[in-house]
């Protein structure tokens, strides 16, 4: 690292969020830009997840849409940094009973109103497109507009990227301080002092307690998800099956469902796994011989209303925050629209609805 | 499954450790992913030095006394399971062992890991060629399978283990084409060193630049000797000795901490004089516990025995106890000085540590 | 040791793919797991923890104690899928849907 201490933008988290919008920033030319984490890349969220690019289902539908734009990005994103084995494979949302297949018509006519390219299957249609799949099923919805990608490769390419157009980086460096003096961020860290006119808070879980340095009131909550993963298998899942799994390019198969409350525990539970590995099963018989190689925990943040944090922090001038679920799913725009945000205060898709005002309670 | 104590691992500090608990009407459940019970011992065949005085015959070899230790536990409420893995635990700690079919639940009020240790490799080039084998592998081929899988060998290493596989491969009829080892001299004991000199057994200490060659298996060793010298072995097998790893893979499931200490095998549980974790109820013994002698290992299994049992309320008398781990304890230090003075030393130093945490903690 | 001696024998990671993720600034065996599927294989990183850990050590001048040990998770061995079932075989199949997943 170098030893500049000052700098025009200092972001704080270096995941799928953080150095995805230091990849739109410094590729907008923006220049002297910090990223700061108190580990290194994928050590959190972004390093614990089956990483969908799930768009079909979202509440509301105009949530739904927003997705969708980032889903779209993926392409374009890929093309530029590099392989990220993004895998446009579409997504297949399953449900057994016909009370579902009622739910789901309602969400297919609402989701494409609202723009989104979504149908409902017949039991038929979907042993179409996956032929291992449950003999049991009723249906699903299905949207050619999902799937997934490697969040290990994502992360690496960005961060090569933005080493090429020279960001900085500071890892293992947890800031301890925030203060504001003179118009600058004061960043207090494990490894000294840094000063930003512009400062962007995407700590992903850790974003509260960065918040609470500038008496900012981040309301986000831990849902921890575990997964299993297989030994690697001959490809056999072709598409992302919703809420469930997915098989990677390598060949093992991702399985988790789980939405738990843990705070910051992320072991494995027994009982847990037991429950995501019988669902395995009953969705793809066939993974009944796999072997189980080893099983991991995420801890998703979710924002209390369940929609992203993105934009200003209207009572601290230059601040920014981007904090979300589907941090992997979401990563194209927000680093798109918060890197014209902060450059040009202004964004090419509105950001109205995730705005942190939102939220009544802002203590000063 | 319900039991008072449950001991993850059946080897010598498991099975001691079982008899300790089990001789106080404690129900005790050993879980042991082999067949058959004894760990490493099964396949040791030279006698084992500085056995604890509870075993009154003192010339045991390793196999034997493995049918010693599972004729001790016979009489008591221990039960064995093995071909089970301990593969984690539920939210409330309950225990899941799977036997590759079936995963069963045990619910334990005190659990001693005694998990042994794990062989480490030596990395060069070409270590991973068929015809590499770490000589804890070896030795399970010719001692328990009866498989001798190349006609010549080059050891690389020179602990006193290697010394002893050496001679039991030279025994079934394997000729050692060397002993090289990367330290300028070699770790064995003297009379080792004559031993391995009196069979012309090309030695060469102070090597580098190791790498194993061969078209799809090994065929040869090359590396620099200590006077700079390039050489080369022809040899089928290579056999590596990297030294031995505490196993602790179930500290973050089990929530015990670790602390580093390199003299005892770097990464270890923390514990006490009670070979007490810092997680409660669970008690750590053998080689978990810190790399180190047979006669240790049957001790430190022997003490967490003890401290279960006095946990689980079977002692009404405590200075009995007491007095009993501290003749344990001097036991040990006869042994394990007679070893190695540096683990005996770092053993203790690693027990104040955690002793004067606690003290702390509780302040 | 050469850019193509294997560092992980589970999943064929070499010295050369360990550089790589040094250069971009791992200091820690889990941070080069993440980026290199060093440790994710069959054996869990039994086999290559220390060797990596003191790879890691030498070319970034840490302390071997001050690499942190891996966290190695259920299940502790590779088993069958279908040996992790409990014994309530007859509940009903969950979704997502009735389980309001969607936004996740």
């Amino acid at each position: 690292m170098n030893n500049q201490r000052e700098y025009e933008v200092i972001i704080i988290g270096a995941g799928v969020v953080g150095n995805g919008i230091a990849y739109h920033l410094s590729d907008k030319k923006q220049k002297n830009i910090l990223v700061i984490d108190k580990g290194f890349p994928l050590s959190g969220t972004s390093g614990a997840t089956q990483a969908w690019v799930w768009v079909h289902g979202k509440k509301p539908d105009t949530y739904a849409y927003f997705t969708k734009c980032s889903a779209e990005l993926y392409p374009e994103l890929e093309r530029k940094i590099g392989d990220i084995e993004y895998a446009r494979t579409g997504g297949i949302e399953p449900f057994f009973s016909v009370e579902e297949m009622k739910e789901a018509e309602k969400m297919v006519q609402s989701q494409s109103n609202a723009g989104i390219p979504v149908e409902l299957l017949s039991r038929e249609e979907v042993l179409k497109k996956e032929p291992y799949f449950s003999q049991n099923v009723v249906g699903a919805t299905y949207s050619p507009v999902d799937g997934n990608v490697n969040p290990f490769k994502l992360l690496e390419k960005y961060i090569k990227a933005n080493r090429a157009h020279d960001v900085t980086f500071s890892f293992y460096n947890e800031v301890t301080g925030i203060d504001k003096k003179a118009g600058k961020f004061v960043v207090h860290t494990q490894k000294g002092k840094f000063t930003a006119e512009k400062l962007v808070l995407a700590g992903g879980l850790w974003t509260k307690k960065l918040g609470a340095f500038l008496n900012v009131s981040v309301p986000i909550e831990k849902v921890r998800g575990q997964i299993i993963v297989t030994e690697p298998l001959k490809p056999f899942i072709h598409h992302t099956i919703g809420g469930m799994m997915r098989q990677m390019q390598c060949g093992p198969v991702l399985i988790g469902y789980s939405m738990e409350k843990a705070g910051y525990d992320r072991r494995s539970t027994l009982d847990i796994i037991q429950e995501t590995a019988k669902f395995g099963i009953q969705y793809y018989p066939d993974l009944a011989k796999a072997n189980v190689v080893r099983c991991f925990s995420g801890i998703r943040v979710i924002p209390e209303d369940g929609i992203p944090i993105l934009g200003k922090v209207p009572q601290v001038d230059q601040l920014y925050i981007a904090v979300t679920h589907s941090g992997v799913t979401l990563s194209p725009l927000i680093g798109t629209l918060m890197s014209e945000l902060i450059m040009k205060d202004t964004t090419s898709i509105s950001i109205k609805d995730y705005q942190i005002s939102r939220f009544s309670k802002q203590s000063v | 499954m319900d039991c008072d104590v449950c001991i993850i691992g059946g080897g010598p500090s498991g099975l001691a450790a079982a008899w300790q608990a089990g001789k106080t009407g404690l129900s005790v459940i050993i879980v042991d992913e082999n067949q058959m019970l004894g760990g490493q011992l099964k396949q040791q065949r030279q006698p084992i030095q500085n056995l604890p005085d509870i075993f009154t015959n003192q010339q045991l070899t390793g196999f034997e006394l493995a049918h010693e230790l599972i004729h001790l536990i016979e009489p008591y409420d221990i039960k064995p399971l093995t071909g089970f893995s301990f593969i984690g635990v539920e939210a409330d700690g309950t225990i899941g062992v799977n036997n590759g079919r079936e995963t069963r639940k045990i619910r334990a009020k005190c659990i001693i890991v005694a998990t042994g240790a794990a062989e480490e490799p030596i990395l060069f080039p070409g270590w991973t060629l068929p015809g590499s084998f770490s000589i804890g592998a070896m030795q399970i081929l010719i001692n328990r399978e009866k498989i001798v899988p190349g006609r010549t060998a080059v050891m690389i290493g020179s602990s006193s283990r290697t010394c002893q596989v050496a001679s039991e491969m030279q025994q079934a009829g394997i000729i050692i084409a060397g002993v090289i080892e990367e330290k300028a001299k070699f770790d064995c004991s003297p009379s080792d060193l004559q031993h391995l000199k009196k069979l012309n057994i090309p030695l060469f200490a102070g090597v580098s630049k190791i790498r194993a060659e061969g078209e799809e298996e090994v065929e040869n060793i090359h590396f620099k000797a200590g006077d700079g010298k390039e050489q080369s072995i022809n040899t089928e097998l290579v056999c590596i000795d990297g030294g031995l790893s505490p196993v602790v893979e179930s500290n973050f499931i089990l929530g015990y901490q670790l602390q580093f200490n390199s003299d005892l095998g770097n990464w270890i549980p923390s514990y006490d004089s009670c070979f007490h974790t810092s997680a409660p109820n669970v008690f750590v013994a053998g080689n978990a516990a810190g790399i180190t002698s047979h006669g240790a290992i049957l001790i430190t299994g022997l003490i967490a025995g003890l401290s279960a049992a006095e946990a689980l309320g079977k002692y009404s008398n405590k200075e009995t106890v007491s007095k009993q781990r501290k003749k344990w304890w001097n036991e040990l230090k006869t042994v394990e000085m007679a070893y190695d003075s540096t683990v005996y030393q770092a053993r203790i130093q690693h027990v104040k540590q955690f002793e004067q945490l606690k003290i702390k903690q509780m302040s | 040791m050469n850019e193509e001696t294997i560092i992980c024998p589970c999943e064929d990671v070499t010295y050369s793919d360990l550089e790589s993720v040094l250069s971009l600034g791992a200091e820690t065996f889990d941070d080069v797991k993440r980026f290199t599927r060093c440790g994710m294989g069959s054996c869990q990183a039994k086999a290559c923890f220390y060797q990596v850990s003191k790879l890691i050590s030498k070319r970034k001048q840490i302390p071997l104690s001050k690499i942190p040990y891996t966290h190695m998770r259920l299940p502790l061995r590779m088993i069958p899928l279908e040996s992790l079932l409990g014994e309530d075989k007859e509940k009903p199949v969950k979704t997502s849907l009735s389980e309001g997943h969607a936004n996740e």
